[in-house]
């Protein structure tokens, strides 16, 4: 009873906070007021919260399921380490004593001070692997009729692991904590879908309210994904306030020896104001200024392409040096990790390499992909990673629209764009998977292709079928439609198909459902004379004789009939144009489909084809190559001769570089 | 005599020299051409008849260059074969050719015989032993890079020892022809201690050199991409050539000058006692 009496006092200090929202953005399910204590000798967070859980559908729930996700890390029998061996993004799990990671639930309790840690049961229902511990179900006493909400309390304790997988701790009192507490899971579809925490899986949450207070020893500054309410000293700690409305989750950093700064971004388009907060880990404050200019931009562009960012802050997270892959290139409702990587901006314009714009786009594009359109990362990781790199490669093309070094790096003079990344990714592995599926089944080396690079080939190539106009239409409809809610892919292509009035089905089971292929080719062209007619022609008395009078180049109308055979080494159908040109500047258009594994158009004109390209415009992404769209009847060597003499100059380099040394 | 002053006249000297700057242009030419022959052969096979030959006159793209490399694996390992066999003959060469230029720019005022026999006889009598240097020049570089596994501070570590260990290699090259020695190990590990006590000028120069270098190739940038799309072939290629040149001009300005800085060689063994 003490501790209900103290639950309800902690509830009443935090629900003084202000509000954030006049009207709810979401439907609230699952609401929490956490008050956590960083233990930093420890490595660990000692928390307690309180849950308001609404039952919003028509189903009587008799238990509930709620993630412990630290418990990946307990030990290596956990199914996250089965699965990833201990590494994850080329990074390995520590294994000493201080090293892993676990959450230990010390006590959950009903509103009335009924216990419920002995009803408690681990149970793993995607793997059945009796030794994670990542996943509980708790009995409830009575069963929470629809319509209907509960409250509970528990104490944790939170060791975090040193950090992977984007949570844990630096040597440098570095505190990436997130993933951390007792999480429940989403009832849907009349069951609760709360899988264990895979090697390569995220997360699914429902929406609701997040009232934070974090107490850390003085020296410490934190950061958090909700809007700061106040700051309490106290002799040797300091309590910060967060609060967030409709958010799926809630993270924080703490750090000492870092660096904060604030910037006030303006909505051009609706005139709103958002406050961004960089957090700079020791030494990344130089980024300042590079970061200053592009956050602004990609927080409009986004603004203006998929919709509005309804929160008003964002916060900045630039991680510890050394720790991009493990701390860095995470997303969590307004807050967001990136990673500077190879230091100082301009050491990275000196060589080409986009990364903090790469990862900083990516990661922002999650605010709308999945912190807002709350799909199901366990079980379609591709709608949040695939929407949120089409996004990010979007953002890429037009921020670096007009420079010559591409998007991604200038390698000696050859930009390597954000498509040559995406295909060069695809074209590898066109056929180990298919983008649609569980995050677990996904094989290990198609993880990259399935849910980061064919997504944005197979949603570019919808954007070339449909017009850009039509594709942002399809966008902002789709996040307007499923924002605050937990859309399926099945939810995206219908909206697809109302917004373009088209029947995509055949386009989204071949490349979404399938692993179909295509790789269209120009065989070959070729061009025939059609001389006068000679021989006999007619019948009885007006049978005549026609004979041809010359064999002269003659290039009159309708004296040629040109063979252009075209094929299609894969097995995918996409209709794209054909496009013939002739000697005489003409030309003429065509369609092929790939359906027909070989085809041969003829055309009858007044000169030869000397150039015929299946898709020009390049508009199907998917295409396994590219090179072999397009035929010329005679050879040219031009092109050929600059590339090959700039081969020349780079290895004349290279050796020079060489004997330096010799 | 002032750095600068020794950075002016071994300007001089390397123009003086063309004939060294041209055999060293010549063979870093010689040894690329096979890859040149052999990447023209298959891009001509895979692309006369391309779109991506129009491409490439107006522009540069990797996509075909990715995908040749995905469609024909024995491609990417023709070319590996071929760059790794010629990295090696490059390497030989270049130990020969440092040898001649350097023995040649030493000895240039000892009027015994016409150019090339002298380049030559220099190279064969000093190319073994720089060929040793180099090896251990190797694992000193290999020994730098492994600091690139402390993350992007290692970084900052990395490049100065790479720097260093080139410079030191140098003043190895100097010592081993001023004292005729034989053991290029050993000098390698001398021309350390020699560097961080009296290296200064020598740093300072090599520091000049590079900016003259860095400068060079602004320029050839520059003109690279204001020209690459639009002008003739043959005017690009000459630019290309010209800034090899004058790399190599620079690399001989290098020996020379290393030369006169470390005229003593006598001292590197006083440093030690």
């Amino acid at each position: 009873m003490t501790r209900t009496l103290l639950a309800l006092c902690f509830l009443t200090a935090v629900s003084r906070a202000q509000k954030i929202f006049e009207q709810p953005l979401s439907p609230r399910i699952a609401n929490y007021s956490i008050q956590a204590e960083l233990l930093p000798a420890e490595k660990a967070v000692r928390g307690f919260w309180v849950l308001d859980w609404w039952n919003a559908t028509r189903d009587t729930v008799r238990e509930l399921q709620f993630h412990l996700y630290l418990n990946a890390f307990k030990n290596d029998r956990s199914t996250y380490m089965r699965e990833t061996r201990g590494e994850h993004r080329g990074s390995r799990s520590q294994e000493g004593k201080d090293d892993r990671g676990y959450v230990d639930v010390q006590s959950l309790e009903l509103a009335d001070g009924t216990g419920l840690k002995d009803r408690i049961e681990f149970i793993s229902p995607d793997d059945g692997n009796p030794d994670d511990r990542t996943v509980i179900r708790v009995p409830l006493p009575d069963p929470l009729p629809p319509g209907s909400s509960i409250r509970l309390s528990c104490r944790f304790f939170s060791k975090l692991p040193r950090v992977s997988a984007r949570t844990g701790f630096t040597d440098d009192d570095f505190f990436m904590i997130g993933q951390w507490y007792p999480k429940i899971g989403v009832w849907k579809d009349g069951q609760w879908n709360c899988h264990q925490f895979h090697g390569l899986s995220e997360f699914f949450a429902d929406f609701g309210v997040y009232a934070l207070a974090l107490t850390v020893p003085s020296g410490y500054t934190v950061a958090a994904n909700g809007v700061l309410q106040s700051k309490d000293e106290a002799d040797s700690s300091v309590t910060y306030r967060y609060r967030q409305e409709d958010v799926i989750d809630a993270v924080w950093c703490a750090a000492r020896n870092v660096q904060t700064s604030a910037q006030q971004v303006m909505i051009d388009r609706s005139g709103r104001r958002i406050d961004v907060s960089y957090l700079w880990a020791p030494g990344r404050e130089v980024m300042r200024e590079h970061y200053e200019k592009f956050v602004p931009w990609v927080i409009n562009y986004f603004d203006s392409l998929v919709g509005e960012y309804p929160y008003p802050n964002l916060t900045i997270v630039d991680v510890p040096e050394g720790e991009e892959f493990t701390a860095g290139g995470m997303e969590y409702p307004t807050l967001i990790t990136t990673g500077s990587y190879l230091g100082p901006a301009r050491l990275q314009e000196l060589i080409g390499f986009h990364y903090p714009e790469i990862v900083t786009f990516h990661e922002f594009a999650h605010n709308y992909f999945q912190a807002m359109v709350a799909s199901n990362e366990f079980e379609e990781p591709w709608l949040d990673e695939g929407f949120t790199t089409f996004l990010e490669h979007k953002a890429l093309e037009r921020y670096f629209r007009g420079r010559a070094d591409g998007e991604y790096a200038d390698l000696g003079g050859l930009g390597f764009t954000s498509l040559d990344y995406h295909r060069s990714s695809y074209v590898t592995h066109p056929r180990d998977g298919t983008i649609v599926g569980a995050s677990w089944v996904v094989p290990r080396g198609f993880f990259q292709t399935a849910l980061y690079s064919k997504p944005v080939l197979v949603l570019g190539t919808l954007e070339n079928m449909l017009g850009e106009e039509t594709m942002r239409t399809v966008l902002r409809t789709y996040v307007e439609r499923w924002k605050f809610r937990h859309p399926t892919t099945a939810d995206f292509v219908q909206v697809a198909e109302k917004v373009s009035g088209r029947d995509l089905g055949h386009f989204f089971r071949q490349f979404l459902y399938e692993n179909k292929t295509i790789d269209l080719e120009v065989v070959r062209i070729d061009n025939e004379r059609e001389g006068d007619p000679a021989g006999w022609f007619g019948e009885s008395e007006r049978m005549e004789w026609q004979q041809t009078e010359s064999d002269s180049a003659d290039t009159s109308a309708g004296r040629y009939v040109c063979n252009v055979s075209v094929r299609n080494r894969g097995d995918g159908v996409l209709e794209v144009p054909l496009v013939v040109r002739f000697a005489d500047g003409d030309s003429a258009t065509a369609h092929y489909d790939g359906s027909e594994s070989f085809k041969v158009y003829r055309f009858h004109a007044a000169s030869p084809v000397v150039y015929a390209a299946l898709d020009p415009a390049r508009t199907n992404l998917l295409d396994l190559s590219f090179t072999n769209n397009a035929r010329l009847k005679e050879p040219e060597n031009g092109g050929i001769w600059r590339m090959t003499l700039r081969l020349l100059f780079w290895m004349q380099n290279v050796f020079a570089w060489l004997a330096a040394l010799a | 005599m002032s750095t600068l002053r020794v950075w002016a006249v071994s300007w001089k000297n390397a123009v003086r020299q063309y004939r060294l700057v041209l055999i060293w242009w010549s063979g870093g030419l010689l040894v690329a051409l096979p890859l040149f022959w052999l990447a023209h052969r298959v891009f001509v096979r895979s692309f006369s008849y391309k779109q991506v030959v129009r491409d490439w006159d107006t522009g540069f793209q990797l996509t075909p260059l990715l995908e040749l490399l995905v469609n024909q694996p024995m491609v990417g390992t023709a070319f590996a074969g071929c760059f790794t066999v010629l990295a090696v003959l490059g390497w030989l060469w270049a130990a020969f050719a440092t040898a001649g230029a350097m023995g040649f720019l030493k000895y240039r005022t000892e009027k015994s015989g016409p150019f090339v026999a002298r380049f030559f006889t220099y190279g064969g009598k000093y190319a073994g032993r720089f060929l040793r240097l180099s090896a251990t020049l190797l694992c000193a570089i290999a020994l730098s890079l492994s600091f690139l596994c402390l993350g992007p501070s290692g970084l900052a570590l990395t490049v100065p020892l790479i720097i260093l260990s080139i410079i030191v290699g140098d003043v190895t090259r100097s010592a081993l022809m001023n004292e005729d020695g034989r053991s290029a190990v050993r000098t390698f590990f001398r021309s350390w201690i020699w560097l961080f006590r009296r290296g200064g000028r020598l740093v300072f120069f090599y520091g000049l050199s590079a900016a003259a270098l860095i400068g060079g190739l602004g320029l050839y940038k520059v003109l690279d991409t204001e020209w690459s799309a639009r002008a003739p072939i043959l005017l690009m290629a000459a630019v290309q050539q010209m800034f090899v040149l004058f790399r190599a001009a620079v690399r001989i300005q290098i020996l020379d000058g290393l030369l006169a800085l470390t005229a003593q060689p006598p001292s590197l063994e006083r440093e030690l006692s």
